[in-house]
């Protein structure tokens, strides 16, 4: 008999937690915003920040904007000025990179970004020969992508720095 | 000896006529009964009725009388048992307020915990009421965009693939 007043305890108890972590679980399933650098999981065309941007209206953007210092607000609506004058290939072609970078780990993101930077650093002639060589996996499988990497011929044309600058980036080619 | 009507008269009287006395009460008695006539007449009335007991026979009982009787209670016991919804044993006449108060203790955690977590609904509207992209998504995205646009390579790889389904 003394125990029944602990069961039944036990038992609201237990009936609470799962229905608020029911609730709780169900209220993430809502949740729509996304930790900066979290890969996406999304199947369907995807629309960049830019783009997500640009479809709201005016009032939201302004509203989003008015959460900026006015001289980084000035800054900002410069920048989408520029990328919205790029031709609409280019735009297109951006936002296709970006989405493929997104998509990687935040690790493997960070490891992009750093050999992208490492690029610019090298001499002209090296950078070109990095993006010729970048434009030539373009047309290989994923497969023979990685086997070209591992191969001597490779190897014999790019320094160690070079050939991780040409492998880190090879994550963001397109599928052939 | 004192009159037994004036005080435990009728206990005294049965066990007199029924021969449990000790037998200094029993001669003290006797000797009262020498004087006291309504005890007298008392006692007669006691004694003719424990004649009559004892000239009753017992009715035969069967050798496994003992055996049936305890058979048939138990049966009545497991019976009553069942019957008896599962509520109504569970909250059956021992029920006491003591074990209740982890119950009470248990939905005052739960209501407090609810209330708490809750307890901004000021703060969720006003997110609702934000726009559901944060204005710093949209400047790291141009910062993405400028980098990949300084790499160089989306001219040439990006013809292949004009807008894609990922």
């Amino acid at each position: 008999m003394r125990w029944r007043g602990s069961i039944l305890a036990l038992s609201v108890l237990v009936c609470g937690v799962i229905s608020e972590s029911t609730a709780r679980a169900q209220s993430r399933r809502g949740a729509t915003s996304r930790p900066p650098g979290s890969p996406r999981q999304s199947k369907g065309p995807v629309q960049t920040p830019i783009e997500e941007f640009e479809t709201m209206s005016p009032a939201e953007q302004q509203k989003a904007l008015n959460r900026l210092p006015p001289a980084q607000r000035q800054k900002l609506q410069e920048r989408l000025q520029r990328f919205n004058q790029l031709p609409p290939e280019q735009q297109q072609a951006l936002k296709n990179l970006y989405n493929r970078l997104h998509q990687l780990p935040a690790e493997r993101q960070d490891a992009v970004r750093k050999s992208i930077n490492k690029l610019s650093q090298q001499p002209p002639e090296r950078q070109q020969a990095i993006r010729q060589e970048l434009r030539g996996m373009a047309n290989l499988s994923p497969d023979e992508r990685r086997a070209h990497l591992s191969g001597p011929e490779f190897r014999g044309k790019f320094n160690k720095k070079e050939q991780e600058i040409v492998r880190d980036m090879s994550e963001v080619l397109p599928p052939r | 000896m004192e009159c037994p009507k004036n005080g435990d008269g009728a206990e005294l009287i049965v066990a007199y006529a029924a021969g449990t006395l000790d037998s200094g009460d029993q001669a003290a008695f006797e000797r009262h009964l020498e004087s006291c006539a309504s005890c007298r007449q008392m006692a007669a009335a006691q004694q003719a009725v424990w004649s009559a007991l004892d000239e009753l026979s017992p009715l035969p009982v069967s050798s496994n009388f003992d055996a049936k009787l305890y058979q048939r209670i138990a049966e009545e016991q497991q019976s009553a048992f069942w019957q008896r919804g599962r509520w109504q044993r569970w909250f059956q006449a021992e029920w006491s307020w003591r074990p209740a108060m982890p119950v009470a203790a248990a939905c005052v955690v739960l209501i407090v915990a609810f209330l708490v977590k809750n307890s901004g609904p000021v703060i969720t509207q006003q997110e609702q009421a934000q726009p559901k992209l944060q204005i710093e998504q949209v400047e790291r995205a141009l910062d993405d965009m400028d980098m990949l646009k300084q790499a160089g390579i989306e001219f040439t790889l990006e013809k292949i693939t004009p807008r894609e389904q990922i």
